[in-house]
C-alpha cells in the first residue's frame, strides 16, 4: 500500500475508534447542518414536485397545445381561418360582470365556453353532469354553472334564476373543477361558466366591452408547438395576439414557484451560514477535548497529515450524517405538504424523490461544514505537541493564521464552491447570488460587531469593578457569547426583521393608507353612450362629478405599444423593470384637460380643446426605460388597429393614490370613434358607498362595480396568510441562530462551571453569579439584534419603496418587540446555563478541575 | 545502534513568552546522553526538568543552541520531520499517562506501531501487554483501568516499537508506592533489555538512584 493510502487507512481506523463512542457534544452540530440542508432540500424538492406537476399537465392547463389570446376584439375571419387550419379549435371568452339579486350583487369572473370545450381534460360537475347540459337554454334562459362556494355566496341553488349583467340566467349545475382553471389564473369574484350562445344572449361582449378571448388549438400528432408558435408570431406580427404554447401554460404560477423555491433555498443557505457558527463552535469544542489525544499522537510520531486526516474524517463523517438527516427531511417535505395542505393547493404535484436537489442540498451542507470546521482543524494540526500540553494556545490569534494557510485556502475553496453550487442550482441565479452575498456581508458585519463589542467589553472591564467587571470580562474574553451566538442570532433576526418590516409596511399600506387615498368604488364596463346618464345618477346620489379629487371618469382601453418611430421595439433594449409596458397590453384612456394631479416631468399637456394629430402622455419611467423622447412617434395597437401617436409629455404616477393611473393617455380625437367603454372611480364614505353601488347596480346592471374596501380586506387577509408563511420560513434562520445560541449556552455552562464555583467560594451569591451569565448573553443578543434591525431596515426600504412603490411606514414597535424578546430569551438562556453550571457542588468542581 | 550520543545539547536555551514578558526556562544547557545510558533528572518544581525532556524529544523547540536527537540536529527539522524521527525510535511515559481515551489498552499500545505502518501491530501490542501482566485488560478502555494499570499500558506503548530512547516524566508520580515500584521495575528492566537510553525526570530520590547517572536542575541550569 502506498504511503498516502496507508495514512488514509490508518486515519480511518483511528477515526472509527473515536467515533464508536457516539456523537455526544455534536447534537448542535448535527442540528445546525440538518436544519439548513433540510430547508434547501425541501426548497428544491418542492420546486421540482410542482414544476414537474405543471409540466406534466401543461396541455390540460393551457386547454390545448397552443393558445391565441386577444383583448377586446375577436379574431377576424382571415385570422380565424388561419388558426382553424392548425388543428381542432375551442374558444373561451373571459370577462368580469355583476351577478346576483340586487341585495347581493357582486362582481364575478364569467367564462363563456363553446361546444367543443374542453379539448383536453374533463370538466368535473356534481352528480357527473355534462357541463354543456348544465349550460343549455331552458325556458329561454341560458344556464350557468358555479362552484358550491359561489352558490352559497349568492344563496342560490340549482334551478334558481338570477341576474347576470342585465339579463336573467338560471343555475344549471354545480361546478367542481375545470381542467384549465390554473392556466387561466385567479381573480376577484366567483367563477361562473356559461355557453358562448348564452354570452351572446346577455350581450356582454359587444364592441368596447372589456373581454378576453382565447382560441385553443389541439395540433395534429407530430406537429411541433414551439415551431408553430414562431410561425404564428411571424404571421400575426402586429395583430396583437398573445400566443402561448403548452410549455408556457402557467408562466405566472411557475414564476411564483420559482420565487418561493429561491426564497426558501436562500433561507436554507442563510440558515447554513448562521448554523455554521454552531458547526465551528462544536468542532472547536471537540478538538479542544481531543487536545491531549492529538498531542499524544504527535508525540508517538503522527505527522500533521495523519492528524488532519484522522480528525477531518471524523468531522466530515458527522457532517455527512447531519446533512443526510437534513436531506431526508427535505425529501419528505413535498409529501408532508401534500398530505397536510393537498386539498387547499390548486397545484398539480408530481410526487417523487428528485435526486438532483437532494444532492445539491447535501453538497451545500458538506461544503458549509468543511468551511466552518477547517480553520479549527488547521489549528489542531499545526499546533506543536508541547503547546498542546501546556494548554496555553490562543487559537484564534492572527499570528497563527500563517500556520494554517492550507486549511484557510481549502476553506476559501469550500466557500466558493458553496456559492457556485447555490447559484447554479437556483432557478433565479442573479437573485440568489445577491441574496447570498447580502447574507454573507451581513454575517461578516455581525462578526465585526462581535469583535468590536468584545473590545469595548474588555475596555469597560478595566474601568469597572465587582460583578459588573466580571460580566464585561466574560463578554470580552475568549469564550464570549458575542463571538458565536451574536453573529448567528444576528443573521437570523435580520431576516426575520426584514420580513416583519416589509410585511408591516405593506399591511399599513393596504389597511390604512390605501383606504384614505384609493377610490371607494371602481365602475367599469360603462357603455360610452350611458356616461352622461351615469354622471346624472351619481349627482342625484350626492357625488360631485366635477370634483376630480372625488370622481374621475374616462375611456378605458387596452393596447400594446409595438413600434417607436416606425421601428419595432426590441424588448432587449428596454430596461427590465419597464418591460411590462412592452410585453403586455397596457390600460389606457382619453383625457382632454390636464388633470389636477398630473405630475408632468417632461413636455406639456395638450390644450383642453385640442384637435389634431394623435398625442399621448406616457408614464415617465416607461419612457425613460424604453428610450422614448418627447416628439417621438409610437405605434400602438388598439382594438385591432394601429394608431400612431406623438409623445407630448411624460408623467409620474402615484399608483397607490386616487387619480387617472393610466400608463398611457391619449388626447381626444383619435379613439372615440371606437366607442370604448368607460371606467369611473369615486371616493366616498362607507354608508354612501353602499347606497351608490345599489343605485348604479339597479340602473345599469351591466356596469361592473368593484368595492375597493372589500377587495382591500380580501387582499389584506390573503397577504396576512402569505406573510405568516414567509415569516415561518424566515424563522428557520432564527431557529438556526437559536441552535447556535443553545450550543454557546451549553459550552458556557460547561466552561463556566469552575469559574462560577470559584466565585461562589469567594463569596458571590448565587443570584449574583446567575445575573452575570444572564447579563452577558443579554448584551450579546441585544447588540446583535439591534444591528439586525438596522440591516433589515436598510434592506426593507428599497423593497417597500422601490419594488412595491409603497410608502415607508414600518411598524418599529413590532420590530423592537422581536429584538427585546430575542435579547430577553438569550438572557434567560444565560441564566439557565448558569443554573446548570451551579448544580454541581463547588468542592467537587474545583477538585476535578484542579484550580 | 549508533555509538554517538542519542541526545546532545550544546548551549541550549528555552525562553517562553508570558503576559508579563519573556520567562527563561532553560539557560545554556550542555548535555549528552549515550546509547543505553539511564539518566535521572532531579530538581525542585519549576527548575526546568520537564522542559528539558520536551526540548530533547523535539516536542518543544529550543530558543537557541543546538539539540541533537538520534544523530539529527532537530532545530533544522520541521514538525513533520520531527514526528517521523520520533516514530518508533522514541518512547514516552508521562506522569498523567496520556493514554488515548477512546482506544482500548491494546489499541493504545498498537497506535505507535500502526503509525509506523507495522503490519503485525496488534500482535506485537498484545505481546507487550502480556509482558506487562495485562493480558486480561486488552479490550479495556483507559477509564476502566486503575492508575497502575494505565501506567503499565503507557510503558508497554512506549516500549513496544523497541525505541532507542525513552523519556519518562515522573512516571510514578501519580501512583501508590506498590504500583509505582512495579512500574519503575518494568521501565528499568525493559530499557535494559532493549538497550534503550532512558531519560527519567523524578522527584523520587530512590527511583533516581537506580539510574546510571543523575543530574540536578535548578533555575534552568544543571548544577
Amino acid at each position: 500500500m502506498s504511503a498516502p493510502l496507508a495514512d488514509l487507512s490508518l486515519a480511518l481506523r483511528f477515526a472509527r475508534r473515536e467515533l464508536r463512542h457516539g456523537v455526544r457534544g455534536f447534537v448542535i452540530f448535527l442540528s445546525c447542518l440538518a436544519l439548513g440542508v433540510a430547508a434547501i432540500a425541501a426548497a428544491g424538492s418542492l420546486g421540482e414536485t410542482f414544476s414537474r406537476g405543471i409540466a406534466l399537465q401543461s396541455r390540460i392547463l393551457l386547454g390545448g397545445d397552443i393558445a391565441f389570446t386577444l383583448n377586446q376584439r375577436r379574431a377576424s375571419p382571415d385570422e380565424l381561418a388561419w388558426i382553424r387550419d392548425q388543428g381542432a379549435i375551442s374558444t373561451v371568452i373571459g370577462l368580469r360582470t355583476m351577478a346576483g339579486p340586487p341585495e347581493r350583487r357582486r362582481l364575478v369572473q364569467l367564462r363563456a365556453l363553446d361546444d367543443t370545450y374542453p379539448l383536453v381534460g374533463q370538466v368535473e360537475m356534481q352528480s357527473a353532469q355534462d357541463v354543456h347540459e348544465a349550460l343549455a337554454f331552458k325556458s329561454g334562459l341560458p344556464g350557468i354553472a358555479m362552484t358550491k362556494d359561489g352558490l352559497a355566496d349568492f344563496s342560490l341553488k340549482i334551478g334558481d334564476v338570477f341576474n347576470l349583467g342585465a339579463k336573467r340566467v338560471y343555475v344549471g349545475g354545480v361546478l367542481l373543477s375545470e381542467p384549465d382553471r390554473l392556466g387561466v389564473g385567479g381573480g376577484l369574484g366567483q367563477r361562473v361558466l356559461i355557453s358562448d350562445k348564452g354570452l351572446t344572449a346577455l350581450g356582454l361582449a359587444g364592441p368596447g366591452a372589456l373581454y378576453r378571448i382565447t382560441y385553443r388549438v389541439v395540433l395534429p400528432p407530430g406537429t411541433d408547438p414551439v415551431a408553430l408558435v414562431k410561425t404564428a408570431r411571424a404571421h400575426f406580427e402586429e395583430a396583437g395576439f398573445t400566443i402561448t404554447d403548452r410549455d408556457n401554460a402557467a408562466n405566472g404560477i411557475t414564476g411564483l414557484i420559482g420565487f418561493l423555491e429561491t426564497f426558501l433555498a436562500v433561507v436554507g443557505l442563510a440558515a447554513l451560514v448562521a448554523g455554521g457558527l454552531g458547526v465551528a463552535q462544536a468542532v472547536s469544542a471537540f478538538l479542544d477535548q481531543r487536545r491531549s489525544t492529538i498531542a499524544t499522537l504527535k508525540a508517538l510520531g503522527a505527522d500533521q497529515n495523519l492528524i488532519r486526516l484522522t480528525y477531518g474524517v471524523q468531522i466530515m463523517v458527522l457532517a455527512f450524517a447531519g446533512s443526510f438527516i437534513g436531506m431526508v427531511l427535505g425529501a419528505l417535505a413535498p409529501f408532508a405538504v401534500i398530505a397536510i395542505a393537498g386539498d387547499r393547493l390548486p397545484l398539480p404535484a408530481a410526487l417523487a424523490l428528485y435526486p438532483v436537489p437532494l444532492l445539491v442540498a447535501l453538497g451545500e451542507g458538506l461544503l458549509a461544514a468543511a468551511f466552518f470546521a477547517l480553520p479549527a482543524l488547521g489549528h489542531a494540526r499545526a499546533t506543536p505537541p508541547a503547546a498542546l500540553y501546556r494548554g496555553a494556545v490562543e487559537r484564534a490569534g492572527f499570528a497563527s493564521l500563517k500556520l494554517i494557510r492550507p486549511e484557510l485556502l481549502a476553506a476559501l475553496f469550500c466557500a466558493l464552491g458553496f456559492v457556485v453550487l447555490a447559484v447554479l442550482s437556483s432557478p433565479a441565479k442573479i437573485v440568489t447570488l445577491f441574496l447570498l452575498l447580502g447574507a454573507l456581508l451581513a454575517f461578516l458585519l455581525f462578526i465585526a460587531l462581535s469583535r468590536v463589542l468584545m473590545w469595548l467589553a474588555r475596555k469597560a472591564a478595566r474601568r469597572s469593578h465587582g460583578l459588573t467587571r466580571m460580566v464585561f470580562a466574560s463578554l470580552g474574553g475568549p469564550g464570549s457569547a458575542a463571538r458565536t451566538a451574536g453573529p448567528a442570532l444576528g443573521l437570523g433576526f435580520t431576516l426575520l426583521s426584514l420580513v416583519i418590516l416589509v410585511q408591516s409596511n405593506l399591511v399599513h399600506q393596504i389597511g390604512e393608507i390605501a383606504p384614505k387615498t384609493s377610490p371607494s368604488l371602481v365602475l367599469t364596463q360603462i357603455p360610452a353612450a350611458k356616461t352622461q346618464e351615469l354622471d346624472a345618477l351619481l349627482r342625484q346620489n350626492g357625488v360631485d362629478t366635477n370634483d376630480d379629487t372625488h370622481y374621475l371618469r374616462g375611456a378605458f382601453l387596452t393596447g400594446r405599444i409595438h413600434a417607436l418611430n416606425g421601428k419595432k421595439i426590441d424588448r432587449d433594449d428596454v430596461k427590465q423593470s419597464e418591460r411590462w409596458a412592452i410585453d403586455n397590453e397596457i390600460i389606457m384612456s382619453i383625457v382632454a384637460g390636464e388633470p389636477n394631479n398630473a405630475k408632468i416631468v417632461k413636455g406639456q399637456w395638450w390644450a383642453e380643446d385640442y384637435s389634431g394629430p394623435a398625442l399621448i402622455s406616457l408614464e415617465d419611467d416607461v419612457a425613460n426605460g424604453a428610450g422614448i423622447n418627447i416628439g417621438d412617434t409610437l405605434t400602438i395597437r388598439v382594438l385591432g388597429r394601429d394608431v400612431k401617436a406623438r409623445l407630448a409629455n411624460t408623467r409620474t404616477i402615484d399608483w397607490g393614490g386616487f387619480g387617472a393611473n393610466f400608463a398611457l393617455v391619449f388626447a381626444p380625437g383619435t379613439l372615440e370613434v371606437a366607442q370604448p367603454s368607460h371606467i369611473a372611480i369615486l371616493r366616498t364614505d362607507k354608508d354612501n358607498e353602499e347606497r351608490i353601488a345599489r343605485a348604479v347596480g339597479d340602473a345599469f346592471p351591466t356596469i361592473s362595480i368593484l368595492r375597493v374596501r372589500e377587495t382591500l380586506e380580501a387582499v389584506s387577509a390573503l397577504f396576512a396568510d402569505v406573510s405568516l408563511a414567509i415569516s415561518a420560513i424566515a424563522g428557520i434562520v432564527a431557529l438556526s441562530g437559536a441552535l447556535v445560541l443553545l450550543g454557546a449556552l451549553a459550552a458556557a455552562a460547561q466552561r463556566r462551571q469552575s469559574e462560577l464555583a470559584l466565585l461562589k467560594t469567594l463569596g458571590v451569591t448565587r443570584m449574583g453569579a446567575l445575573g452575570m451569565m444572564a447579563a452577558e448573553f443579554f448584551l450579546a443578543a441585544f447588540t446583535a439584534s439591534f444591528l439586525a434591525l438596522g440591516l433589515a431596515a436598510l434592506a426593507a426600504w428599497p423593497i417597500v419603496v422601490k419594488s412595491f412603490e409603497a410608502k415607508w411606514a414600518p411598524d418599529w414597535g413590532a420590530a423592537l418587540l422581536v429584538i427585546g424578546f430575542a435579547a430577553a430569551l438569550a438572557g434567560l438562556g444565560g441564566w439557565l446555563a448558569g443554573r446548570a453550571a451551579l448544580l454541581a457542588s463547588p468542592a467537587r468542581v474545583l477538585r476535578e478541575n484542579q484550580l | 545502534m549508533s555509538s554517538s550520543p542519542v541526545i546532545a545539547f550544546d548551549k541550549v536555551c528555552l525562553t517562553l513568552t508570558a503576559i508579563t514578558g519573556p520567562v527563561p526556562i532553560l539557560r545554556s544547557l550542555d548535555l549528552s546522553v549515550e546509547p543505553g545510558e539511564h539518566l535521572a533528572i532531579v530538581g525542585p518544581s519549576g527548575s526546568g526538568k520537564t522542559s528539558l525532556i520536551s526540548v530533547a524529544a523535539g516536542l518543544e523547540r529550543a530558543t537557541s543552541g543546538t539539540v541533537n536527537l538520534l544523530g539529527r540536529d532537530i532545530g533544522t527539522l520541521n514538525e513533520d520531520a520531527l514526528a517521523r524521527l520520533r516514530r518508533g525510535r522514541v518512547g514516552f511515559v508521562f506522569q498523567s499517562f496520556h493514554l488515548l481515551p477512546n482506544m482500548t489498552a491494546l489499541e493504545n499500545v498498537a497506535a505507535p506501531l500502526e503509525i509506523m505502518h507495522q503490519k503485525d501491530a496488534m500482535a506485537v501490542a498484545q505481546g507487550a501487554l502480556e509482558q506487562m501482566g495485562l493480558a486480561d485488560r486488552l479490550s479495556h478502555y483507559p477509564a476502566q483501568l486503575s492508575g497502575g494499570e494505565k501506567q503499565r499500558v503507557a510503558v508497554a506503548r512506549a516500549l513496544a516499537p523497541r525505541p532507542e530512547v525513552i523519556f519518562a516524566d515522573e512516571p510514578t508520580g501519580n501512583l501508590d508506592s506498590q504500583a509505582g515500584a512495579m512500574v519503575a521495575d518494568l521501565i528499568f528492566d525493559k530499557c535494559a533489555a532493549l538497550g534503550a537510553a532512558l531519560v527519567l525526570v523524578t522527584h523520587d530520590a530512590e527511583l533516581a538512584g537506580r539510574a546510571s547517572r543523575i543530574i540536578t536542575m535548578q533555575d534552568g541550569r544543571i548544577v
